[in-house]
């Protein structure tokens, strides 16, 4: 009888060119149950203090949760994590698909990258064992070419492969890792580390199956047919399986929170041209990851305007209002086009959206000018501007150079109060939602450990009414107070610091952002119940909750080694000055009533003033250890 | 009346569709609406008649005109709950 997991880590050494198997007791799994906690563990231990991102110090670990590969819906997801070279701090992204499962049916719960191989390399595993492969001739090639060549050399079709594209080959510093070519860890540039370790592609082939691990197999397997079948019949699921993320576009313009030129404005005039109507006139299907019944995940193909193929995935809701509102370009062919772009290049299209409007701002404001872009008239709107710089991004040719270093460092280089218009925290662009319309989502842009991110916690219009389904499920996480989407008083602090928790918690068990509730279908007993079926463990809430909030306080005390802790958890500039259009015209997130709310969750969450964890806090979840490691005043 | 039901409002239309064509003879109440094809108020975090954003609470609406309606998914401002009006809101 199992108890959810194989116990064991693959250690691969491409210095060395060296692999060896790691295993784990239940103590340690215990505090360290998978995913992002497992990974932030060994962040922690094993990297070099100040070692360069994108140097061979860097740990770069894939890891999956506790119940990736259950045969439940949404269960598919494995993290990447490393120290981020766009952030300089915690890097992290997780990712769907069929990789993450394949890795636990191959018998690792994760895989820890050292060193830098001296020629291109991929790392071949199947079944417990692994394997350094020759990738030289597989550099420099499109992902399609590298997959089926793995695919071909391993003589096994149903082979597993997570890669890079020409984006993290060369060092652009918000490269992603892929895989299966449709799923992707897009945010922190982790698709960069791997790159500058010249490691190209990891293949997968594992005959396990999950339930083989469980505790309770016929428990889990109940729990995950209730919930297929639940999908379509319950709200959330099915307005998932039905229109996707891109059915956010049209409630944003109408909330007035809709990205639009570089997050000037909530409102764009082309919105209907980027909304679900228009959507779903070039969706050609949806796909899905691994046993999951949702089925989310847009196919689009069409030749007219553009020439899109249905290799890659779907543009969803981040690259429509990316590449669409945020860059003033109304015309959801070309966005698709520049999605394609991205995910064939190996880019994370949120951080290339935002850093391209980034630039369309400075270039409006004659901060660069042609001579800087070859001519490039790099305007909000111009589709051909925005397709030309894409590639020149992941070459790092041209004005490509500068815009592959993200905004905060194009900014930098720019000077003359460029920084002004890079929209980031901590360096990473933010997601396309403006806080300044809910407030809680920018207590975790400013806060989170990798920085703006939009998939730390739950967004605000969830907290509104109490007789909302999203509400009522909250309620099991002991959620009960209800607050407006621009509060940000104690109430929205606290309820933050919940949410914050329970979507960490995921990441340590390897459920998608659109699975658990309050975000969808989910609820939160059945969560429970899958880790009690999986684990045997005598488990609730609770614990689970504590098991969350132990993976943010790793993530942070690895940015309190690094140097940047509370010093840097703060909103870009625009966010405090007001919206010029649409309902929220005028609106602003006041500073000195966000500062305030930033200093009470640090109290909430048991730190000091500074942004950095009490040591009795950290002891209380089981890692006093960590202060010890990063060498902090805790 | 063109009656656009956005994210999972969708799924508490007839036959869950998305875009329902609702007759009205003379001027409604908004919420009557909803209550008769089954929509739940809490589901409704904005609510728009002909693109200009209205509380639902006291909306009233006619034949000829077309409302959108969305759930506390992602949206951000809450008019349609009664709510103070956002631009309002201490900015």
């Amino acid at each position: 009888m199992g108890h959810g997991t194989n116990g064991t880590i693959l250690r691969v050494d491409l210095t060395r060119t060296t692999t060896r198997v790691e295993t784990f007791d239940d103590d340690f799994y215990r505090t360290y149950p998978g995913g992002k906690a497992l990974a932030a563990f060994h962040l922690l231990r094993d990297l070099v203090p100040g070692a360069d991102p994108l140097g061979p110090d860097n740990v770069l670990i894939l890891a999956a949760g506790l119940l990736t590969g259950a045969p439940i819906s949404t269960a598919t997801r494995f993290n990447a994590i490393a120290r981020s070279p766009l952030t300089g701090g915690f890097g992290e992204s997780e990712a769907g698909g069929y990789w993450g499962p394949e890795l636990k049916m191959a018998g690792f719960e994760a895989i820890i990258v050292t060193g830098r191989a001296p020629e291109p390399v991929y790392l071949s595993i199947r079944d417990g064992s692994a394997e350094i492969r020759d990738a030289r001739h597989l550099w420099g090639q499109d992902p399609l070419t590298v997959q089926t060549a793995i695919r071909d050399e391993l003589g096994d079709r149903l082979v597993r492969v997570l890669q890079i594209g020409r984006a993290g080959e060369n060092g652009v510093r918000y490269a992603m890792i892929m895989n299966e070519l449709r799923h992707y860890n897009g945010r922190t540039g982790m698709g960069a580390v791997m790159g500058s370790k010249n490691l190209r592609a990891v293949a997968v082939r594992g005959t396990r199956k999950y339930v083989e691990l469980a505790h309770d197999p016929a428990a889990l397997s109940e729990i995950g047919k209730r919930l297929a079948k639940q999908i379509p019949n319950h709200p959330q699921g099915w307005d998932l399986r039905t229109k996707g993320t891109p059915g956010l576009t049209d409630v944003q313009n109408a909330a007035g929170i809709l990205p639009t030129r570089n997050f000037r404005y909530g409102q764009f005039e082309h919105a209907d041209a980027l909304g679900l109507d228009s959507y779903l006139q070039l969706r050609t299907g949806t796909r899905t990851c691994y046993a999951c019944a949702v089925r989310c995940k847009p196919e689009m193909a069409f030749s007219d305007r553009y020439t899109v193929t249905n290799t890659y995935d779907g543009p969803e809701y981040e690259a429509v209002a990316g590449f669409g509102s945020n860059c003033g370009i109304g015309d959801l062919q070309a966005v698709a086009k520049a999605n394609e772009l991205c995910n064939e290049l190996g880019i994370d299209c949120i951080s290339a959206a935002g850093t391209i409007a980034f630039a369309m701002e400075c270039f409006e404001n004659g901060l660069i000018g042609p001579a800087d872009t070859d001519g490039i008239d790099l305007r909000f709107g111009n589709i051909e501007a925005l397709h030309a710089v894409i590639p020149l991004i992941a070459e790092r040719r041209g004005i490509g150079e500068l815009l592959s270093q993200g905004s905060r460092r194009a900014a930098e280089v720019i000077g003359r109060g460029a920084d002004q218009f890079a929209m980031h925290a901590k360096g990473l662009e933010l997601a396309m939602h403006d806080p300044r319309g809910k407030v809680g989502v920018g207590l975790g842009y400013a806060t989170n450990e990798a920085g703006g991110d939009h998939l730390v916690g739950f967004h605000d219009p969830l907290w509104v009414n109490r007789d909302s389904v999203a509400f009522r499920a909250a309620m099991d996480l002991g959620i009960t107070e209800t607050s407006e989407t621009r509060d940000l008083g104690p109430t929205k602090v606290r309820t933050w610091y919940t949410a914050e928790r329970w979507n960490s918690a995921e990441k340590v068990l390897g459920l998608c952002f659109f699975g658990p509730a309050p975000r969808s279908f989910i609820q939160v007993a059945d969560v429970v119940g899958a880790v009690r079926a999986a684990t045997g463990w005598d488990i609730g809430v609770d614990d689970l909750l504590e098991i969350g909030e132990r993976a943010v306080n790793l993530a942070r005390m690895f940015n309190v080694r690094e140097g940047i802790a509370g010093a840097q958890d703060h909103l870009p500039p625009r966010l405090h000055a007001p919206l010029e259009n649409g309902p929220l015209q005028g609106v602003a997130i006041q500073r000195d009533e966000f500062e305030r709310a930033v200093a009470d969750l640090y109290e909430v969450k048991g730190w000091y003033p500074t942004g950095i964890p009490t040591r009795e806090r950290l002891r209380a979840l089981a890692i006093e250890w960590t202060a010890e490691a990063a060498g902090a005043g805790t | 009346m063109e009656l656009h039901l956005g994210g999972h409002l969708g799924y508490y239309g007839p036959e869950r569709r998305s875009r329902v064509h609702v007759r009205l003879d003379g001027r409604t109440s908004l919420s009557d609406v909803l209550r008769r094809l089954g929509i739940p108020e809490a589901e409704v975090a904005i609510a728009a008649v002909n693109r200009e954003i209205v509380r639902l609470e006291g909306a009233t609406v006619v034949d000829a005109d077309t409302v959108h309606l969305y759930p506390p998914v992602s949206g951000g401002a809450h008019p349609a709950a009664g709510g103070a009006h956002p631009a309002a809101g201490g900015a």
